[in-house]
């Protein structure tokens, strides 16, 4: 019986922007948004850029920071039958969950980790911020230890960030994440801007840890080919909006949303030389964004209703939903 | 030693070359005025009306000539010139003759140095530290009026700085005195009354330097963190759980510094201008004061030591910080 | 009717530009004032203010010498603005020369590279290294007769040019290396129109800054002159206003508005030019005005 580790109910988290004089501008990036993340199984995000994913995972982590402002709806985890509500927590109670619970992975990009300080030194920093109680010496193993599990030498430990490629400065921040012992990782964009075969190395890393670690992975990509590889669900996302979410199985094989169609029809299939079309249009403004289905503009099945009226979710199977009017006729 | 052949010694080659030139432009500049000053000195003579015998008159030209190493063809003079200054002879002090103008500025440069160095670092230290803490918390009352201030400060001139604290702090509420170094009796030692004495009469020219020099180093700072503030690292660090003690010194600050190192180059050659103007203001008998005398006596020779000094001084000092630098940011390697 | 028209538009982006930010509003005005005293109010002198002895001495500000009179007889507020006249002509001049030299050294060392561009750097760094007040001294004890504000403000044009040229290359390579260089580039674009076209944006803040920032330092190297006795003691400027206070020892007799009246416009003066030149940065660098947008504080 999975059990639900993190809880999203009709999040709206919109960056409100002042532009000169006195009118503000709202983005709605997170435009109700409900989900459940189950304990111990990889989910997968996927999006276009601009569609919100990355704003989401910010907000479940509690990092929100002004123009964003989160306006409806809650993020609770549930740790060991405790119920903690992350957005109501002030800066000293978010610095006891953050990394001891749950672990943010940005992308490993050029200036990610602090330049002027040493790859170790910098663990040392997040070690001893959490947990005083940890000599130096026994920090110093255990960072050793989780750059090994990682799968790198131990020259690391001592280098600075620019001596390291991208693909290195990805597997730091990863073990950086799971130095103490956190049971939820959010992960964003784990793979963009790296090659594929150093992407293969991360991902196969990521299920590594789950595996052994028993952590719940949340993986943010616009690339569908990672989620076929390691996720256990997939939730798409559309203009600040979830449309559908189901096991990884089900979504390629059948999708169901229009819009999650076109992902898989894009998708290049080995054997396979039919033309490929993608979808008309651009995304939609997120400040003014289409009424009724935010998809109706680009979808070439929409109907009238499709214009006016907010599609609801359409439970197919109960791990499988889709916000869709056409659904809802069958 | 790839490091010794690429960059140092490039570098110790441009130091010596950028020595050379300066030396050489403070060398031609007065000669190609249309003023001669021997000429200046004879019509000044003459002009009192007193009758000088005319052989007289060309052997006092002559001598003064010599004197003023003006004897011979540009070229020669400017040979003489060099053979004499690499020797750190720059020929007797005009006003205080025999006296060499060298052994006076060996007098007045303890004075300056100490000054300078001991006001620089404060002003850097201070400025950058504040004006740190300041960027990165920007938004708040407390920084924005320190950002008040140093606006106010920065652009002031050091003289009218050095005035301000005069009229203040030594007119209206008479505690500090206004001129001198040391007063009257007291030899330099390392006696406590020695140093305190010292450090009474430098406290005013020291503090007009740190206020402005603060000024600079407050918001040049400032800007740099408010920059630095929204880099990755600052933010991935902030998201890992770092207490914000920990992310503004060793995150923001120290990244944040390195730019300002450099910056002391740059700063050097007004901070040394700085300090002779205030030297002038407080009668400090360091090699600013030195040189206004030098002005205002006519005194050539003491004039080009001063110069020539001062810009081996601010060449070396940028010299030595240009080699320092490598070894402090970890991604500069000796290239 | 198309005229009327633009000027409207003008209007407007004048009336944004002021309100912009309070930087600018507060620097327009003291910039203003300034200029108004010295280009406006002091066509009006009723006499010659350097002229000795048009005055009674010693006067303390009355509502016939609205600043008081100094030592030798000139009317302090007369004196005043003669005064801002020529010490702004030399800051002007001097800023804009030495900021001409330095850019245009400084475009052709970052663009063409090579010989040139390590030659154009040695100059340089010998320019900045050399400590300007000690140079200028030397020659103004030189030339001190002749010296007029606009030859001032050349010699200390040629004295300071070192600073833009470092600036300007080290942001002309910045921008060199950034994409949209190699996309004009290989567009066809030639290299003057790149740089009018694509780098003149980035470049323009700092620009206008550096601009009125030397016109302080022109300013105050000009006051110290005159501190020194270089100047030309004749003419009427900030400097040499301070030079006669001192001389004849204001500060001693009590006569404070002679001595503070220079001392606080230049601090005026010098505070309002930085302020402006703030708010010109933050107006034209479109990162500080995406940073004044957002609102609020962190969590």
């Amino acid at each position: 019986m999975s059990q639900t580790i993190i809880d999203v109910n009709d999040l709206k988290a919109y960056y409100n922007i002042r532009t000169g004089g006195n009118t503000t501008v709202s983005v709605k990036a997170v435009d109700n948004v409900s989900f459940q993340i189950n304990k111990g199984e990889i989910i997968g995000i996927i999006g276009e850029s601009g569609c919100g994913k990355s704003t989401l995972t910010k907000t479940i982590y509690g990092s929100i920071y002004s123009p964003l402002t989160v306006v409806g709806g809650s993020v609770v985890y549930n740790i060991d039958s405790k119920k903690i509500d992350i957005l109501k927590l002030g800066r000293s109670a978010l610095n006891r969950i953050w990394w001891e619970i749950i672990s943010y992975i940005p992308q490993g990009s050029m200036s990610i980790l602090n330049p002027t300080i040493r790859i170790r030194d910098q663990f040392l920093d997040v070690i001893n911020a959490h947990d005083k109680s940890i000599g130096k010496k026994e920090a110093k193993e255990m960072i050793l230890k989780h750059i090994d599990r990682v799968g790198l030498p131990s020259e690391v430990a001592t280098s600075f960030p620019h001596q390291l490629s991208g693909g290195m400065k990805q597997r730091v921040v990863i073990a950086l994440a799971t130095i103490l012992g956190s049971k939820i990782l959010l992960a964003d964009e784990p793979t963009t801007a790296l090659d594929v075969v150093v992407q293969r190395g991360i991902l196969q890393l990521l299920s590594k840890i789950r595996e052994e670690l028993k952590c719940t992975i949340l993986v943010i990509t616009h690339d569908m080919g990672v989620h076929a590889q390691i996720c256990d669900r997939v939730a798409i996302m559309y203009a600040g909006k979830m449309v559908e979410i189901g096991p990884v199985g089900e979504i390629y094989k059948e999708p169901l949303h229009p819009y999650t169609r076109f992902l898989i029809q894009s998708l290049p299939k080995i054997g396979d030389k039919s033309r490929k079309i993608s979808v008309s249009g651009r995304p939609p403004s997120l400040q003014d964004p289409p009424r009724g289905c935010r998809f109706h503009p680009r979808c070439a099945f929409a109907k009238d209703i499709c214009k006016n009226f907010d599609p609801n979710i359409v439970l197919i199977n109960p791990h499988h939903w889709a916000a869709c009017h056409l659904l809802e006729a069958k | 030693m790839g490091a010794l052949k690429e960059y140092i010694i490039p570098r110790i080659c441009t130091y010596v070359l950028v020595v050379f030139i300066g030396i050489t432009i403070c060398f031609f500049i007065p000669r190609f005025t249309p003023v001669d000053p021997v000429l200046a000195i004879i019509n000044r003579l003459t002009e009192s009306g007193q009758y000088y015998d005319p052989d007289a008159l060309s052997q006092l030209i002559d001598s003064m000539k010599e004197l003023y190493g003006l004897k011979g063809s540009l070229l020669d003079q400017y040979i003489a010139f060099l053979r004499r200054a690499f020797l750190g002879d720059f020929g007797p002090s005009l006003a205080n003759f025999p006296t060499p103008a060298v052994s006076i500025m060996n007098r007045a440069l303890p004075w300056t140095i100490s000054l300078l160095f001991v006001s620089t670092i404060v002003a850097w230290l201070v400025g950058n530290l504040i004006g740190g803490i300041a960027g990165y918390f920007s938004e708040r009352n407390w920084a924005k009026g320190l950002g008040a201030f140093a606006t106010v400060v920065y652009p002031t001139p050091y003289y009218i700085m050095a005035l301000l604290l005069i009229m203040s702090l030594s007119y209206a509420i008479p505690i500090f005195p206004s001129y001198g170094a040391i007063s009257i009796g007291i030899n330099p030692s390392l006696s406590l009354e020695f140093i305190l004495n010292y450090a009474y009469h430098a406290f005013l020219p020291a503090l007009s330097l740190i206020i402005v020099g603060y000024g600079w180093w407050f918001l040049s700072m400032r800007s740099i963190v408010i920059h630095t503030k929204s880099e990755e690292y600052v933010q991935f660090g902030e998201m890992t759980g770092l207490p914000r003690r920990k992310l503004l010194l060793r995150y923001v600050i120290r990244n944040s510094l390195l730019p300002q190192v450099t910056g002391v180059s740059v700063a050097l050659a007004s901070i040394f201008s700085g300090a002779m103007i205030t030297e002038v203001v407080f009668s400090y008998p360091g090699i600013g004061y030195i040189l206004y005398q030098a002005v205002i006596n006519g005194d050539f020779n003491l004039m080009m030591a001063v110069v020539t000094y001062s810009i081996i001084a601010t060449a070396t000092a940028t010299l030595i910080l240009d080699l320092i630098y490598p070894l402090i940011d970890p991604r500069i390697k000796y290239k | 009717m198309v005229v009327i028209t633009n000027l409207k538009r003008y209007a407007r982006f004048l009336w944004n530009f002021l309100r912009f930010s309070p930087n600018i509003t507060v620097g327009i005005v003291i910039c203003l004032v300034i200029l108004v005293m010295g280009f406006g109010i002091s066509l009006f002198a009723p006499y010659d203010p350097r002229r000795w002895g048009s005055t009674p001495r010693n006067l303390p500000p009355s509502s016939d010498y609205l600043l008081g009179t100094t030592s030798i007889g000139q009317d302090v507020f007369w004196f005043l603005t003669y005064a801002i006249r020529n010490s702004m002509l030399l800051g002007v001049v001097g800023s804009a020369i030495g900021l001409v030299i330095g850019t245009v050294l400084g475009l052709i060392a970052g663009y063409k590279g090579g010989i040139i561009e390590k030659f154009i750097l040695l100059i340089t760094d010998t320019i900045i290294v050399v400590p300007t007040l000690p140079i200028l001294i030397l020659v103004s004890t030189m030339i001190k007769k002749q010296l007029d504000m606009v030859m001032l403000g050349t010699i200390i044009a040629l004295l300071t040019w070192g600073l833009p040229v470092r600036n300007v290359r080290s942001m002309i390579l910045s921008l060199r290396e950034r994409e949209f260089s190699h996309v004009a580039s290989f567009s066809g674009f030639k290299m003057l129109n790149i740089i009018t076209s694509e780098y003149t944006p980035h470049v323009l803040p700092w620009i206008s800054a550096s601009f009125i920032s030397r016109i302080n330092m022109a300013i105050g190297m000009e006051v110290t002159l005159s501190i020194f006795g270089l100047s030309s003691l004749q003419e009427a400027t900030l400097g040499t206003m301070i030079y006669w206070a001192l001389n004849y020892q204001a500060l001693l007799k009590g006569l404070w508005w002679w001595i503070l009246t220079p001392v606080v416009t230049i601090i005026f003066s010098v505070l309002g030019l930085f302020i402006l030149s703030v708010g010109i940065s933050e107006f034209l660098n479109p990162r500080i005005r995406l940073h004044r947008i957002m609102i609020g504080e962190k969590k």
